[in-house]
């Protein structure tokens, strides 16, 4: 298992983020505190546990190839 | 009395929506591929590496029978044996490793399933969120940009005669 998908999803959201501070910086209403409070920092929460769990299974995998495959 | 919106720009709002679809598509594609990749070392672990090493065993232990006779030949010959005592050594060697890989494999199987399912844990509610929860955002960003195209829009008639 590769850290690929993480590299990705840490990408996306970093990328998302940016996206987002540029769209208050037009809109600056409650809706637009709501949505952040409601949606964005959750989804962020969720993301950055996601991320951590591919890392760990990433080294768990490679241990598992590891040691399963034949000695060279 | 509700507090006004407050937007400078629309397309602002527009430009995250389709940050948040692309979020939504590239957050699926890296919760796919992991998914995939799980599926294909769950499947190299639990049967093309359990039956190699299972394999391995037999092979190597023929291999081993086979060098013992000849070392027996040799001893009854005569002959020297030195070499043929090393090959046997090695052989056996081979055949403990192989021997002993067999009961990782096995022990591997279930380790690597807990850490899926750990990991699924996590993974599953994301996969719910970019489904549900924030299609219906990219879809309430839209119908709020489009509201506030129709307020400007009757707002400022003079616009509606371009």
């Amino acid at each position: 298992m590769s850290k690929e998908g993480s590299t990705k999803l840490t990408y996306a959201i970093k990328n998302l983020r940016k996206h987002w501070e540029n769209a208050k910086t037009h809109w600056q209403d409650q809706v637009a505190k709501d949505f952040e409070s409601n949606h964005l920092f959750p989804l962020e929460t969720r993301v950055n546990a996601v991320v951590r769990g591919m890392d760990k299974l990433a080294e768990v995998s490679a241990k598992v190839k590891k040691d399963c495959s034949e000695d060279r | 009395m509700a507090e006004a919106a407050k937007v400078g720009s629309i397309d602002a709002i527009r430009e995250f929506r389709e940050a948040l679809g692309a979020f939504v598509d590239d957050a699926r594609n890296a919760l796919t591929s992991v998914e995939m990749e799980n599926r294909r070392l769950n499947e190299w672990v639990k049967n093309t590496q359990r039956l190699f090493w299972i394999n391995e065993v037999k092979r190597r232990r023929e291999k081993m029978n086979e060098l013992r006779g000849e070392l027996h030949r040799r001893k009854l010959s005569g002959a020297g044996d030195t070499e043929a005592k090393e090959a046997v050594r090695i052989a056996n060697n081979r055949l403990r490793v192989a021997e002993e890989k067999v009961e990782i494999v096995k022990k591997a199987a279930p380790i690597l399933q807990h850490a899926i399912d750990e990991y699924l844990g996590l993974a599953r509610p994301l996969g719910d969120m970019l489904t549900g929860e924030l299609e219906h955002c990219i879809a309430l960003l839209e119908g709020m940009a489009e509201a506030l195209d129709d307020y400007i829009r009757i707002s400022t008639p003079a616009n509606t005669t371009k």
